[in-house]
């Protein structure tokens, strides 16, 4: 992972919090399908140490979809319903900022 | 359109430890020309092919290069990824057509291996979205990952069904003398590797390596006022774009760029898919081997596997990515070379080859006669 500027960091601060801005108040809140699914082993610099970790395509059901990872959980299947939560993606190096975003987890 | 190609070059692909960017862009010019009978004066420019050199080398564009080695000063990088080699093929032929040159060289060249493996893999994912898939640990493995998990649950396909295109692609490549990997695999080897990303294993994902591929083409006025030997062919080209994320895209199992380079390819060159006998394909692992067959009109949705089957010699004669090595920006120039080699010696009348960028957000197809 390359690392990040600030101002591109705020840039895309916004979206990666979107979708999590709604965690834990269920009135409003977002709920997606997982449509595929892989476990990356052979993970990309800056991730070796969270592999294995479930990567997720999840259909949010109005059109949009995402590419996020699935967290607290062991196993999932094609249709699993999920729901965003914000969590640390990864940290830019000994001195380098915390990233933030939204990952998924299962609703049981 | 029918631009002749009178010259073609590959370099072996492989761990070239020996040999530098500067040392295959000289052996796959010279030789180039030199099977065209033209010397560096008679070039008029000269289309590099590269993708990578910049995160691995430092030395960016690669097109300079070819001034200090081959002494031709007219020259152009174009770097788009996986389909860095095909696209300058169809940007040498419109220079041609044109009428702005008359011999022009292609070449494409890519040094892998000044990295190590894992560095390697960090700047090969470059090719795929970064604000979402990057940002979040993807890489281009994990999204054909799960491409190739849709793929078996839409159409009813196991882990080792999908196997088959890769050992297709290792028995072809065992006569390929310029392969990097002359073995044969079978599915139990395959799934004794280790996960890459769950369903691909190490044994299904062709590797980055290094070579450089070259050909020459020149105006049809030209090639039949000096009686040049033709060796084939560009009948038609064509180069589409889709989204990069696959979030934004309609379909999993279909590329919407392939199928249209394609289109366009047909259109230009006026043949359909059943009149060609020679497919290179891109079969970065399995799943996008099949995807690319399907999409360039071989086979309906689902039936890819069931074609390769029927036509095993048809589908990566030289071996494929998988078997010949991925050297990123020579690819889409060796697959060329591979395939009027080729066409002459088993009297097949055209061959079409495929490469995409990253998941699929840039492809170019290019079809070639005899």
């Amino acid at each position: 992972m390359h690392r990040k500027s600030s101002p591109l960091m705020k840039r895309d601060n916004e979206r990666n919090y979107e979708l999590a801005r709604n965690t834990g108040h269920s009135n409003n809140s977002i709920t997606g399908t997982i449509e595929s699914f892989t476990r990356v082993y052979s993970a990309p610099l800056g991730f070796e140490n969270q592999a294995p970790y479930i990567l997720a395509l999840v259909s949010l059901g109005n059109g949009k979809k995402i590419t996020s990872q699935v967290v607290d959980c062991k196993e999932v299947r094609i249709g699993d319903k999920v729901e965003p939560c914000l969590r640390k993606v990864y940290v830019d190096g000994k001195d380098g900022l915390i990233h933030y975003g939204t990952k998924f987890r299962v609703i049981k | 359109m029918k631009i002749p190609i009178i010259g073609a070059y590959s370099t072996g692909f492989g761990d070239l430890w020996d040999k530098g960017m500067g040392d295959l862009l000289e052996e796959a010019g010279i030789n180039a020309l030199k099977s065209a009978g033209l010397t560096a004066k008679d070039v008029d420019a000269v289309y590099t092919a590269n993708a990578f050199s910049s995160k691995i080398s430092g030395h960016a564009p690669i097109c300079s290069l070819c001034f200090e080695r081959l002494g031709i000063s007219s020259s152009v990088c174009i770097s788009s990824g996986d389909a860095s080699g095909a696209i300058a093929i169809k940007e040498a032929a419109n220079l041609i057509m044109s009428g702005e040159a008359k011999y022009v060289l292609v070449i494409g060249a890519e040094k892998s291996t000044d990295l190590k493996t894992n560095e390697m893999l960090a700047v090969a994912q470059d090719t795929i979205d970064d604000k979402e898939e990057l940002f979040i640990g993807a890489t281009v493995q994990s999204q054909f990952a799960m491409i190739t998990r849709k793929y078996m649950s839409d159409f009813r396909l196991s882990r080792d069904d999908m196997s088959f295109i890769t050992i297709n692609s290792h028995k072809n490549g065992m006569t390929n003398k310029f392969a990097q990997f002359r073995f044969e695999l079978d599915v139990n080897k395959i799934n004794s590797s280790a996960f890459i990303a769950d369903p691909i294993k190490a044994l299904d994902c062709s590797m980055y390596c290094d070579g450089a591929s070259a050909i020459i083409l020149c105006s049809s006025g030209a090639a039949e006022k000096s009686k040049r030997n033709v060796l084939g062919y560009l009948l038609g080209s064509g180069i589409a774009s889709m989204p990069s994320p696959l979030s934004k895209r309609k379909s999993l199992t279909r590329i919407d760029s392939t199928a249209d380079a394609a289109a366009e390819a047909y259109k230009k060159s006026g043949i359909s898919p059943k009149d060609i006998g020679l497919i290179e394909s891109y079969d970065l692992v399995p799943v996008s081997g099949i995807i690319s067959i399907e999409d360039m009109g071989f086979a309906e949705k689902g039936k890819g596997i069931e074609f390769i089957k029927k036509h095993p010699q048809a589908v990566n004669q030289s071996g494929g990515l998988k078997s010949c090595g991925h050297a990123v920006g020579a690819t889409g120039i060796r697959q060329a070379v591979d395939i009027i080699k080729r066409l002459k010696k088993n009297s097949i009348k055209y061959g079409i080859s495929n490469t995409m960028n990253g998941t699929g957000s840039i492809s170019a197809v290019n079809i070639f006669g005899a």
